[in-house]
């Protein structure tokens, strides 16, 4: 009876410490995240909805967390394939892309994201972001906002690590002459 | 000598990881030992925060679904989450679930009384505030009309119908158009920028939206498009040898209401295969009425090749322009020849007989030439002969053609080889399969009943590609109608 008793509480432990540790994991990354579905599914509204998505997918296998050595790419891993569900989905397709042909010139919208937004080179950037292929835009967010190293992005999107580090390479080119326009 | 372009890659390719460990060891090295790099190192770091910012969203905290919610990570686990069963409750555990409970109960009522508070604060800031967003070209375009829309809502997204004051003003400060509308049931409004409008260097627009007696504005400076206008090129022939003169000209116009400037500075110059510009090639001028021109003597010696002449503006007032054109050795005609058909048109075993002759181009007739006739018809050879010129140089053909010709596909070809100049004449054979494609074309598109019209026909052999009408019948002519009786009054072929 003792040992059964000292076994589920151990369990339970178990699961709180990996609830615990998921919890934490998503309000640090959270930001990062966000950002990273934002510029896979292309609009807040869905990104948010694949942030939780994406939470409840790793409570899921919160069991299997003991075995995980990196945490972080674990979750942004799970991001990227929950993010690529939504974005392939064929209904998304006909909703209006993030980015359009006019460029929004001002706007009194008091909150502070929009307020940095309209920060010329931010917005600029930002863009270039956006605009940049799906391959490099997967490569460079989860470098960025993932911390990855190259060998973990080549295997979590399935590509050889010469052409991972030939996307950084193209989409931090692409983001720099972004940021050099005058 | 790497460029500084060249170098801020490098260097971001160093923050990002991406050089080989010697290749990035020694630009470590350049960034410690040369303050220039230090710079541009320092640079790059910026470049690379900015990098990191756009990436991330700071947007307000998302609730992700509660874990300490059994409900909801029941639903998200598919099972229960509670550790242990009722049986193995101890006593102490009991209490800590209750004081657990309690706590998530006080917890509750300050979310819930928070979630209201806020409610009732956004309700209010709805209620106050009016998000004015104005969209559009991010540069104006002279001479034509640029469209800004704009959008009154409230805070939450929902439509506002306020009454918007715009002007645009001139770099001056000086009115250009003023206007007081009001936005539409689904709060917009579209405010066009006329395109007479005398634009200078930029302008800029200023909107202002009242609600409820407060003001929200939004003010943007836009710059003018410099690029006002477009040039057309033309030269006087696409191929020509060394030794010629390429003249060209060239028309710029307005890029709206294609308007023609009185003068505008321009750069004419030309390039050659591998894209390097031709010596004395280069010629500044000024347009008079929207046309520039000039000519260029190509060398003997130059190489042939895909030649581009550039028009460029001196002053960015037109996009650059281009035009390409051959410059290739080719052979004159040694021979004037003909070939006529004795009569307009053949049908199906109709013997047809034409006249050949040829000249030389220093003079003379091309006596004796020897020659080689071909005539087909839908693909296959009916007649083939190899009969010397007269020393009039003049050959007459005669063949029969088929009885059955199914497309009336003919040519009759003559090879003319006069001492070692070898040329070629051929001509389509007219063949009628007495099949007429008759059109009518009524003046104003349709027949009008009780009043005269008139009307175009026209007939087209089906297969030749062009049908004379026999001699004696004309077979167009315009005719006058009255609602029943059509008499012809004019003969226009």
């Amino acid at each position: 009876m003792n040992a059964t008793r000292s076994t589920l509480t151990a369990q339970a432990a178990d699961d709180r410490h990996a609830a615990g540790a998921l919890e934490e994991a998503f309000a640090r990354y959270q930001d990062e995240l966000l950002g990273t579905l934002y510029y896979l599914v292309g609009n807040l509204e869905d990104a948010r909805d694949t942030l939780q998505e994406t939470f409840l997918k790793c409570w899921r296998h919160r069991d299997g967390l003991g075995e995980i050595d990196n945490l972080k790419a674990w979750i942004f891993r799970i991001a990227l394939n929950t993010g690529r569900d939504l974005r392939g989905a064929a209904w998304r397709r006909l909703r209006t892309p993030m980015t359009g042909d006019e460029l929004m010139l001002a706007t009194n919208d008091p909150s502070p994201q929009a307020n940095l937004e309209n920060k010329e080179q931010l917005a600029r950037v930002r863009q270039a972001l956006g605009d940049l292929r799906q391959e490099e835009q997967e490569v460079f967010l989860l470098r960025q906002n993932a911390q990855m190293t190259y060998d973990e992005i080549a295997q979590a999107v399935g590509i050889p690590l010469s052409t991972v580090k030939t996307r950084m390479r193209l989409a931090i080119g692409k983001l720099r002459a972004a940021v050099a326009q005058p | 000598m790497q460029t500084n372009d060249e170098l801020q890659a490098r260097l971001l390719e160093l923050l990002y990881d991406l050089l080989p460990d010697d290749e990035a060891a020694e630009l470590r090295r350049r960034v410690d030992g040369d303050p220039a790099v230090a710079a541009a190192y320092a640079e790059i770091q910026r470049t690379a925060k900015l990098l990191a910012d756009a990436a991330r969203l700071q947007a307000p905290r998302i609730t992700l679904p509660s874990v300490e919610n059994p409900e909801t990570a029941k639903r998200a686990s598919g099972r229960d989450v509670r550790p242990a069963s009722a049986a193995a409750r101890a006593p102490l555990a009991r209490a800590a679930r209750w004081a657990t409970a309690l706590a998530a109960g006080v917890l509750l009522a300050v979310t819930a009384g928070g979630f209201f508070y806020q409610r009732g604060q956004v309700s209010q800031i709805a209620a106050d505030h009016l998000r004015l967003v104005v969209t559009g070209p991010a540069k104006l375009q002279p001479r034509a009309t640029n469209e800004y829309s704009v959008s009154t809502t409230s805070v939450t997204g929902a439509p506002l119908p306020v009454e918007v004051q715009y002007a645009i003003y001139a770099p001056d400060g000086h009115p250009l158009v003023e206007n007081k509308l009001r936005t539409s049931a689904d709060g917009r409004l579209v405010i066009a920028v006329p395109a007479d409008l005398p634009l200078a260097k930029f302008a800029r627009l200023d909107v202002l939206a009242v609600n409820a007696g407060k003001l929200e504005r939004v003010q943007a400076e836009l710059p003018v498009d410099s690029v006002h206008y477009v040039t057309h090129l033309a030269l006087d022939k696409p191929l020509y040898q060394p030794g010629e003169t390429v003249y060209y000209r060239s028309l710029t116009l307005g890029r709206f209401g294609l308007n023609t400037p009185q003068e505008m500075p321009i750069h004419f110059e030309m390039h050659d295969p591998s894209g390097a510009v031709v010596a004395g090639s280069p010629l500044d001028g000024v347009t008079q009425q929207g046309v520039g021109n000039g000519a260029f003597a190509i060398p003997e010696e130059s190489a042939g090749g895909q030649f581009t002449l550039v028009a460029r503006s001196l002053d960015g007032a037109f996009p650059e322009e281009t035009k390409t054109f051959f410059i290739r050795r080719y052979r004159l005609p040694r021979l004037k020849k003909d070939l006529e058909f004795t009569r307009d048109s053949y049908t199906p075993g109709d013997k047809v007989i034409a006249d050949f002759a040829a000249k030389r181009a220093e003079g003379g007739p091309a006596a004796q030439a020897a020659l080689r006739i071909t005539a087909s018809v839908d693909g296959a050879t009916v007649y083939q002969s190899t009969p010397q010129a007269s020393p009039a140089g003049t050959q007459r053909i005669e063949f029969t053609l088929p009885a059955k010709i199914e497309t009336g596909d003919g040519q009759l070809a003559v090879v003319i080889d006069d001492g070692g100049t070898r040329e070629t004449i051929a001509k389509t054979i007219p063949i009628n399969l007495g099949k007429v494609d008759v059109k009518f074309y009524p003046e104003g598109g349709d027949l009008a009943t009780r009043w005269a019209s008139r009307s175009t026909s026209r007939a087209r052999s089906s297969t030749a590609p062009a049908m004379k009408p026999p001699r004696s019948r004309p077979a167009t002519r315009a005719w006058a109608c009255s609602s029943s009786r059509p008499r012809p009054t004019k003969r226009t072929a």
